[in-house]
């Protein structure tokens, strides 16, 4: 018995080997469909011969000629006496006749069902074990009365841990302006901090962190490397490896320091212009997993340096931009601004949206087609709140009265953006000179810094008595699309200033300067009230009159805090920090216990509302008049005015109140509400100014 | 020796049917061995030294003598078979990692998942928990040699908490299953698999089956276990000292020492319908079933399942059957607890006549329902 085994085995060795080597059998992909009721038997559709049909045995197994499920699936099979061997690869499988056991790759594996002979002495197997046994999927379908054999092919011979660990081109992390960066891997979230000139990275729970020094200051990569082995005594860490070595040309120093649990490997890179000095810690657990090796790998291969910053100069220069080929003369149309202030050109992809008030802004759509991923880009939309999805050209026009050369408008600009904006998360380009038309215009670009999922590109330029920003916002997506950078630099190479005079129009414009846009006024018409207002400011209409404020913010703390702490105070609409104009109707109609109507007169109902008002002074709100009731005359109307200080926590407000006769029954308030920070300010003046203006309708 | 089998096997063939041509088959400790063992004269002959050193012992020949001596191990100790069982049966156990589909709540950081598997099939394909797979967007199997392939989910069920993943890879080791007759409260188990980290993957706990057919508000029955199992052990192989597969590990209560797994009969049931019908078709009563109370502490009642939210369609109200009836048995079955009853409904198919007996106003009324199709979410 021992000898036959050994036999066996010699045999087995032989075949394997031969088999391996004269046929490099691949598994293929098939699709074998059995047909219990036809005994039919298809090989990806086409009817294959069989020497017997497949049946189902006593056990419920269903079985096939081996031959014929062997070759259909593309392993190699070799017969001796009674003995089958297949072959795929360097696994064979060993089937022997009348029994149940198969040896593969040195383990016997019991079968539901032995191998048989039928009755016209074919070798038949149990068709679900070996299909699987050499990968195939089989399914069975009660319905039909169908099984089919699925063999996708191939044999997965490598170990890919990269599965978990994909990289991705747009998740170059980096610095630009101490030009390095890596590769982050996909699957990992990192956290980025910047401190002190330091940037350290958590990935999964490895710290990475990166310091740049100069090399100016005359340290060498052998003074760093002893520095490196240096291990203080506090630390207990001891070194258990050191080394040198080159990344991609850049020379390099490592150490690894351990403790009990933490490990510490630190890298230092020389190149012309800086060291680079990394230091990655883990915990030792991880430190064994091969998942944690691999991101610490990727990171390290990743690494660049002086890669001259990751962002390419991008500047265009206008002047030369081309008309696109496309754009036939038919679709071309001019659009010029309801002042005949400035003119660009545009081809129909792109739309037009108006908008006068304050601003003097034009914007030109276009449609995206690009769905805006909010979650992904949360932080962008709250700095690109322009944006909204679609990419535009905003042209905004302002008054040069104040003489700004346009090198220094762009660079306050700049100033602003750069200042404005969190310079770890975004970048701001320098202030360039373009070409538009033919004027000189000066640029600069605004975009996230870890990639440039959103550009900004502004524009500014001079244009006699004007000053303009074209503003254009796009999501970098659309860079994909063949037309639209081109078609988006036509339409702002066409930009023409215009050439009118600002007396022409007839209005002044503002300039770009809030103190300045006051001026700039506008006029309401309510039902009651006709007032002139600077244009910037807001008017609110409610059903007993309308209030104006000096923003859109409306009710700010103070009110919120003032309305809480007393609630008969709410007719002091919102005392705030800002300026702001509340003008009402109320009616001196009321009843008395009895429930009879009764009439305040206009002195009784003034009285009855200061002191409710003076009334609600505790703790935490202190309300005062300043100095006494004076008569006063607005609108024709002769009444009263009343001063009041309101301090609630720290905000401080002025209030004057004008109470006003109107018609039989009611009376109007005029409520003066001043921030302490707008006290004696233009914004009051132009209070005191809207007031001025007040005439009934 | 060998010769005269030979010759006899021969004479045999020559004159017999094939029906006496056929070989019994040897079994020893429940494995199959190579024999050329016959049946003359009722009496079975099988060859001496493949009988015995499949048992385990040795064989020695003396010629001179013609003497056959043999010699059979002592009971080896645990200590002695235990690193021999986990030797064997690593090779079988998998770890699973992947990437969640949804990043967590601190982003992808904590989606990276691990559990652990078992080969079920030489072909490639390896049973672990749903729970491990089911929100893997990437699913790597990692070898006990430390090689990783992609597998791709093949079937699932979330209620018995099983599923079928698939390597493109052959040839592979695999676990013989244990018989469910060999699931006995007392007997000393293995549990294999990857805890708390990936980096303890293939670490191996030895305990005993501490109860069984326990219930934790889950639909079917488990092995309650002492083997330490935690969170990364899901999925992974409960051994006997067999070597033979008794259970998947499935939960357990962390730091405990009370921990559970599915039993292999189930997952055998589950393999089984899974090959029928890609997944587990669960007959259904078209209702659903309220326990006594005492049931649902797992204390045994004698209560019966009070029959709750009945659809138009369910079997029962076919038989004018209604909401508030007491399900009694099942085909002379008794039923008291929901587990008993998905336990008795995995011998039964969609479509499949059963003989209900139901309380309803004081008196047990029985009638043939034909079962309805669970459908599954």
């Amino acid at each position: 018995m021992k000898k036959l085994i050994v036999l066996f085995i010699c045999f087995i060795m032989m075949l394997s080997v031969s088999g391996a080597y004269a046929y490099e059998e691949e598994l293929v992909v098939a699709t074998v469909t059995v047909n219990l009721a036809q005994g039919a038997v298809m090989l990806n559709g086409e009817l294959l011969v069989t020497q017997q049909a497949p049946y189902v045995n006593e056990n419920g197994d269903t079985m096939i000629e081996l031959s014929v499920l062997v070759n259909a699936l593309g392993a190699e099979l070799n017969e001796f006496e009674d003995v089958y061997l297949v072959t795929v690869g360097e696994t064979s499988m060993v089937y022997r006749l009348n029994s149940a056991v198969v040896e593969i790759g040195g383990q016997s594996i019991a079968m539901n069902s032995p191998v048989v002979l039928s009755e016209n002495s074919v070798v038949m197997v149990p068709l679900r074990f070996v299909s699987e046994a050499l990968g195939a999927d089989v399914t069975y379908d009660g319905e039909l009365g169908e099984i089919k054999i699925v063999s996708s092919g191939g044999i997965d011979e490598t170990a890919n841990y990269n599965l978990l660990f994909k990289y991705s081109g747009k998740d170059k992390i980096g610095n630009s302006e101490e030009y390095w960066r890596f590769t982050k891997t996909d699957n990992f979230d990192m956290t980025e901090t910047y401190y002190d000139g330091d940037y350290e990275f958590l990935m999964d729970d490895i710290m990475m962190s990166f310091v740049v020094c100069d090399k100016s200051d005359g340290v060498s990569l052998e003074k760093l490397y002893i520095q490196m082995q240096e291990v203080s005594q506090y630390d207990r860490k001891v070194m258990f490896d050191k080394g040198k070595g080159n990344h991609n040309g850049t020379p390099y120093v490592f150490t690894k320091l351990r403790t009990l649990n933490v490990i510490n490997e630190r890298y230092a890179y020389e190149t012309e212009k800086y060291f680079y000095l990394v230091d990655i810690e883990r915990g030792f657990e991880n430190f064994a997993s091969a998942k944690e090796d691999a991101i610490v790998n990727t990171f390290l291969e990743s690494l660049e340096f002086d890669y001259k910053g990751g962002e390419e100069d991008i500047t265009v220069d206008l002047a030369k931009a081309e008309t696109p080929e496309n754009f036939s003369d038919e679709k071309k149309t001019e659009y010029i601004d309801g002042n005949y202030r400035w003119s660009v050109k545009l081809d129909d992809t792109w739309e037009v949206d108006e908008y006068y008030g304050f601003y003097n802004q034009v914007s030109i759509y276009r449609q995206s087609g690009i769905e805006s991923d909010e979650k992904e880009n949360e932080d962008v939309y709250y700095y690109y709140d322009e944006y909204e999805g679609s990419p535009s050209i905003t042209i905004s026009t302002y008054s040069a009265e104040d003489n700004q050369t346009v090198e220094q408008w762009a660079n306050k600009k700049r100033s602003f953006y750069a200042d404005y904006f969190n310079s770890e998360v975004y970048v701001v380009s320098d202030v360039k000179n373009v070409k538009i038309g033919n004027n000189q215009a000066q640029y600069f670009e605004v975009h996230y810094s870890t990639d440039k999922s959103y550009v900004k590109k502004m524009y500014y330029i001079n244009g006699g008595s004007y000053r303009y920003e074209i503003d254009f916002s796009y999501d970098v997506r659309e860079e994909e699309k063949d037309d639209f950078l081109k078609s988006a630099e036509y339409v702002i190479c066409s930009f023409t200033p215009g050439q009118i005079d600002i007396n022409e129009v007839g209005k002044t414009l503002e300039s770009d300067n809030e103190m300045e846009f006051i001026k700039v006024l506008a006029e309401y018409k309510g039902d009651m009230f006709t007032i002139t207002y600077p244009c910037m400011w807001q008017v609110e209409e409610s059903e007993t009159g309308f209030s104006l404020s000096s923003n859109g913010y409306g009710n700010s703390y103070g009110y919120d805090m003032l309305s809480l702490l007393s609630p008969q105070l709410s007719l002091l609409y919102g005392v705030s920090d800002d300026a702001s104009l509340l003008i009402e109707k109320r009616s001196l109609s009321y009843y008395d216990d009895e429930m009879n109507q009764k009439t305040y007169t206009l002195e009784e109902y003034m009285k009855k509302n200061l002191a409710a008002t003076l009334n609600a002074s505790n703790a935490l709100l202190n309300v005062s008049m300043s100095g006494e009731i004076k008569e006063t005359m607005i609108m024709g109307l002769k009444g009263y005015c009343v001063e009041l200080d309101i301090t609630a926590q720290s905000e401080e407000t002025y209030y004057t109140i004008y109470y006003l006769p109107y018609q039989q029954d009611s009376i109007i308030t005029v409520t003066k509400n001043c921030g302490k920070v707008y006290k004696n300010t233009i914004f009051e003046k132009a209070l005191d100014d809207v007031i001025k203006s007040l005439t009934l309708s | 020796m060998k010769k005269r089998v030979i010759c006899i096997a021969l004479l045999l063939g020559m004159l017999c049917t094939q029906n006496a041509f056929a070989q019994p088959s040897v079994e020893v400790n429940g494995k199959p061995i190579e024999t050329d063992a016959v049946i003359i004269d009722d009496r079975t002959y099988v060859p001496l030294r493949g009988v015995f050193e499949a048992s385990g012992a040795t064989v020695s020949w003396d010629g001179e003598n013609q003497k056959v001596s043999i010699e059979t191990l002592k009971f080896a100790s645990d200590d002695e078979l235990i690193p021999g069982i986990i030797e064997s049966a690593s090779p079988s156990v998998v770890g699973i990692i992947g990437r969640g589909k949804t990043e967590g709540y601190y982003g992808s950081l904590d989606s990276i998942m691990s559990g652990s598997g078992v080969i079920i099939k030489t072909g490639g394909e390896i049973l672990t928990n749903a729970h491990v797979v089911k929100d893997m967007s990437t699913i790597l199997v990692v070898m006990n040699d430390g090689k990783g392939y992609e597998a791709q989910l093949k079937y699932i069920d979330e209620e018995i908490d099983l599923a079928v993943i698939k390597i493109k890879k052959i040839g592979l080791p695999v676990v013989p299953f244990a018989k469910k007759e060999d699931i006995v409260v007392g007997k000393k188990v293995i549990a294999i698999g990857t805890p708390i980290t990936f980096s303890l993957r293939n670490s191996a706990t030895v305990g005993y089956i501490s109860g069984l057919n326990r219930s934790i508000g889950e639909p079917y029955r488990l092995i309650q276990t002492d083997t330490a199992i935690t969170y990364g052990n899901s999925g992974g192989a409960l051994i006997n000292m067999n070597g033979e597969l008794v259970g998947i590990t499935s939960s357990g209560y962390s730091g405990t020492s009370t921990n559970f797994a599915i039993p292999i009969d189930t997952v055998q049931y589950v393999i089984g319908q899974f090959e029928k019908y890609g997944k587990v078709r669960r007959p259904s009563f078209g209702a659903t079933f309220q326990e006594d109370w005492l049931a649902e502490l797992g204390i045994p009642s004698e209560a019966g399942l009070t029959i709750k939210g009945m659809e138009k369609t369910s079997p029962l109200a076919s038989a004018s059957f209604k909401n508030g009836d007491v399900l009694v048995s099942v085909d002379g079955n008794p039923i008291n607890s929901i587990v008993e009853l998905n336990e008795l409904m995995k011998s039964y198919t969609p479509g499949d006549k059963v003989k209900v007996g139901v309380k309803t106003g004081g008196e047990v009324k029985y009638a043939e329902i034909i079962l309805d199709e669970k459908i599954s979410e």
